[in-house]
């Protein structure tokens, strides 16, 4: 268990227990797991020594799905079942399916919900839920080379994704059985590496291409302090468009006419990636296709022919590169350099277009298919807790404004793009009718000024407001956003105090009782119930909670608390230390909301005597009269 | 007892009310108060320790693009002083706006010529302009003696002003960035 570490920097509470802790990279096209083994990032390779894991999930009729390069190496025999490239679905409606390049690959199962479901012999599958798979297997092959499951991991998303996506892929890892420490930034990681690794000061951009996303990060690194100042990207581009346009190519060339079967496209897809890679070392390429009709097509491919396919989608990646260095406030020339991320930046024009627009030839001393999971295994092994005098700090972004749907349905922007996060920003509204008890807000992401632009999140409704005349009401929304990137939404009633809030949840998300059963689902085969899993959670929740206030009150108790205080304090420990030997998950629950209530003070007065601490050392440490907190 | 969480930006920062700010000495308080408040250090703590962080680290990030911003700090001031800014000033002189219309003609005139030295002159006019008034704001809002309520009601017509130009250097440099 990790101590509040605040108080007691450069000391581990237990110097010899190291705890288990991954970073995991979960792509488009491959997903990859990495550790910190003796103080340096290392990737995990699987039995076969292979690192990069197929995101390609293979479901079967009956039996555990198959991850990886085995299911991958099915994909043209049985395409219906085997998923990829599900990454591009995660968050998304059933509407945005047309930006999906592989859709025409599959058969989607027509229900009433909003997700998109794969119809397959193991019954419909959400991307949500094949993710999971991925995430699982990721965690059996960290849980080999750690000697036991990992305790906590960190999983990276692109700086792109929204708050739907980011949602998603909590979920998805709460299927897989992960304990998720944090959602960090796929550039953010990369630059961690970096930084780390070379340890150069000052304004770093990230460009990272992968297999279906685009992000483009500029960030400030000084003193250990990594800090975002703009990102921007396309969270629907990627290596995929690249060997869609170069299918195409090919499907011309062979006049393969319109009427693929769905094997056939899968191996033109295939053959597209292979000339792509290809092209990367050579300036041509020989291309051969076995034709359905048993005819071989035979044709060649310069680098020219294929820069020219593939220059407009190159193009595409500029346009994000030029809004985050304008909002990043700064001039091209003041960047130190530049980090290329991802699987598509060996592609040579995608690397002569980053040296054109940035003027500097880019940084690819790091892998660009491992550099994210490295960086999110240094920052897993820090949160977990096994470097308590780290001075690394994080500062990331929102990419993507978040407001609420105001009169005829325009956007208001409540916390613009680019703010650091953590983030809170309230608004104050009112009622437009006499007697209004309710107000309904509609919480959407986005840039553009019509709610119907932008992507709607949450709908929900302030009810209980008590009857006034129009306008006399006043209603405080508080957007805040925690360091995942996550959103969650109060309105409350000034006036009567009448409040409600969500966890913003995406109208077409799961919700908690779908996830559990996914969960149930998935765990088959596995020796617990729900039941007992959720009492298991529940005891260990309160021990954390314990343990972390008994090292506190040694701490700190006698200096900030004054006997009553700590006379309840105390009496709410020794409850929920009796009631957590036990099984009674209610009682459990609500001995910790207890123990929780009648400690707020206390966290909170330590929380300040760290403020004061840390503004110690600068000059005028003065706190305008209230030094007696 | 004031907690932090119920603290002004200024306070939060250990900082007493003022206009005058130097960034860097700002910027290093808010990386050390960071380090003691972000949900990293805490990824193991209570959820009620983790629940706190987010708020008051949500907080500081807040007061920081606050303080930083000169336009947005010299409005926090003025509340902080009793005098907040309206959405519409209502009684800036006639001559001001004159000066500001005519300073968005010549804008459009430079823009049109398309002459790089002539638009950066142009933009750096205008940040001179709106150095003047923050050295103006700056002395009104910290000068003692005098009436109280002539300074601040004064502060706030230069408030105004800055406003403008700010505006005008924004809409500048979004049609014409210029790295200087």
């Amino acid at each position: 268990m990790t101590l509040l570490q605040i108080s007691e920097p450069g000391q581990s509470p237990e110097p010899h227990a190291r705890r288990r802790a991954a970073g995991i990279d979960l792509g488009t096209t491959h997903s990859l797991v990495a550790t910190v083994i003796d103080g340096r990032p290392e990737t995990i390779a699987d039995a076969e020594g292979r690192i990069l894991l197929p995101s390609v999930v293979r479901y079967l009729a009956d039996g555990a799905p198959v991850v990886g390069d085995a299911a991958r190496a099915a994909q043209s025999d049985d395409p219906l079942n085997t998923l990829s490239s599900v990454k591009r679905l995660i968050g998304r409606s059933i509407d945005e399916l047309p930006d999906f390049a592989n859709r025409s690959h599959y058969e989607f199962v027509a229900d009433d919900s909003v997700m998109p479901k794969f119809a397959t012999v193991a019954g419909s599958i959400s991307p949500v839920q094949a993710s999971a798979e991925i995430l699982r297997t990721l965690a059996r092959r960290a849980s080999e080379a750690l000697g036991g499951e990992p305790e906590g991991v960190v999983i990276t998303v692109p700086a792109y994704f929204d708050d739907a996506q980011r949602q998603a892929t909590v979920d998805a890892a709460r299927i897989g059985g992960l304990h998720v420490l944090r959602l960090l930034n796929e550039p953010t990681a990369a630059a961690v590496a970096y930084g780390l690794d070379q340890g150069s000061e000052g304004v770093h951009a990230v460009y990272d291409l992968g297999g279906g996303t685009f992000d483009i990060s500029i960030l400030r690194f000084t003193k250990g302090v990594f800090e975002v100042l703009a990102t921007a990207g396309d969270s629907a581009l990627g290596g995929d468009d690249i060997d869609a346009c170069l299918a195409g190519w090919i499907k011309e060339r062979a006049s393969l006419g319109d009427e693929l079967d769905r094997g056939m496209q899968r191996q033109l897809l295939t053959l597209a990636r292979a000339i792509k890679e290809g092209l990367s070392d050579h300036e041509e390429l020989e291309v051969t296709l076995d034709q359905p009709s048993g005819r071989q097509w035979r044709d060649r491919i310069t680098r020219t022919q294929f820069d020219e396919l593939i220059g407009d989608l190159v193009e595409r990646t500029l346009k994000p590169c030029r809004q985050a260095v304008h909002d990043a406030g700064i001039g091209v020339d003041e960047l130190i350099d530049v980090i290329l991320v991802g699987g598509s930046t060996r592609i040579p024009l995608v690397r002569s277009a980053v040296e054109k627009f940035f003027g500097r030839k880019p940084h690819l001393e790091i892998d660009p298919d491992r550099v994210v999971a490295l960086g999110a295994a240094i920052q897993a092994d820090i949160l977990i807790g096994n470097k308590p005098d780290s001075d690394m700090l994080l500062l990331d972004v929102i990419p993507l404004s978040l407001g609420l749907e105001t009169m005829g349905g325009l956007t208001e922007k409540i916390i613009p793009r680019n703010t650091t996060i953590p983030a809170m920003r309230a608004q104050d509204f009112t009622t437009y009718k006499d007697s209004q008890t309710a107000l309904s807000l509609h919480v959407v992401q986005g840039e553009r000024e019509l709610v119907r632009d932008n992507r709607s999140l949450a709908r929900f409704e302030l009810k209980g407001i008590p009857p006034m005349v129009a306008g006399a009401a006043r209603i405080r929304v508080t957007f805040q956003v925690d360091a995942d990137g996550l959103l969650s939404v109060t309105a409350r009633e000034q006036t009567q105090g009448v409040e409600s809030r969500i966890e913003v949840k995406p109208s077409y998300g799961l919700s908690d009782s779908e996830i559990e059963s996914m969960l149930t689902a998935a765990m088959d085969h596995a020796h617990e119930d729900m039941d007992k899993r959720r009492l298991r959670e529940l005891k260990l929740e309160a021990d954390q909670a314990m343990e972390a206030l008994i090292a506190a009150l040694q701490k700190d108790g006698d200096r900030l608390l004054n006997d009553s205080e700590r006379g309840e304090i105390d009496a709410a420990l020794a409850r929920l230390r009796e009631l957590n030997q036990g099984a009674e998950e209610a009682a459990i629950r609500a001995a910790t909301e207890a123990l929780d209530r009648v400690s707020t003070v206390f966290a909170q007065r330590r929380m300040d005597d760290a403020v004061r601490s840390a503004l110690s050392g600068h000059g005028v440490a003065e706190f305008s009269g209230d030094q007696d907190a | 007892m004031n907690t932090a969480l119920q603290r002004d930006h200024f306070a939060l920062f250990g900082l007493t009310p003022t206009f005058e700010i130097d960034a860097s000495d700002l910027y290093r308080r808010y990386r050390d108060l960071q380090r003691t408040l972000h949900p990293d250090p805490f990824a193991g703590a209570s959820a009620q320790e983790r629940r706190l962080s987010v708020q008051m680290a949500a907080q500081l990030n807040e007061a920081y693009s606050v303080l930083n911003r000169p336009l947005a700090r010299a409005r926090y001031l003025l509340e902080c002083l009793g005098v907040p800014p309206q959405g519409n000033p209502k009684d800036l002189d006639i001559e001001f706006l004159q000066e500001q219309i005519l300073l968005r003609e010549e804008w459009e005139d430079v823009r049109r010529t398309g002459d790089q030295a002539a638009i950066a002159a142009f933009q750096r006019d205008i940040k001179r302009r709106i150095e003047a008034e923050e050295a103006e704001f700056s002395r009104l809002t910290s000068a003692a003696g005098g009436s109280v309520d002539e300074r601040l009601e004064h502060a706030l017509h230069i408030f105004y002003r800055m406003q403008f130009y700010c505006r005008q250097l924004e809409d500048c440099q979004a049609q014409h960035p210029v790295n200087d």
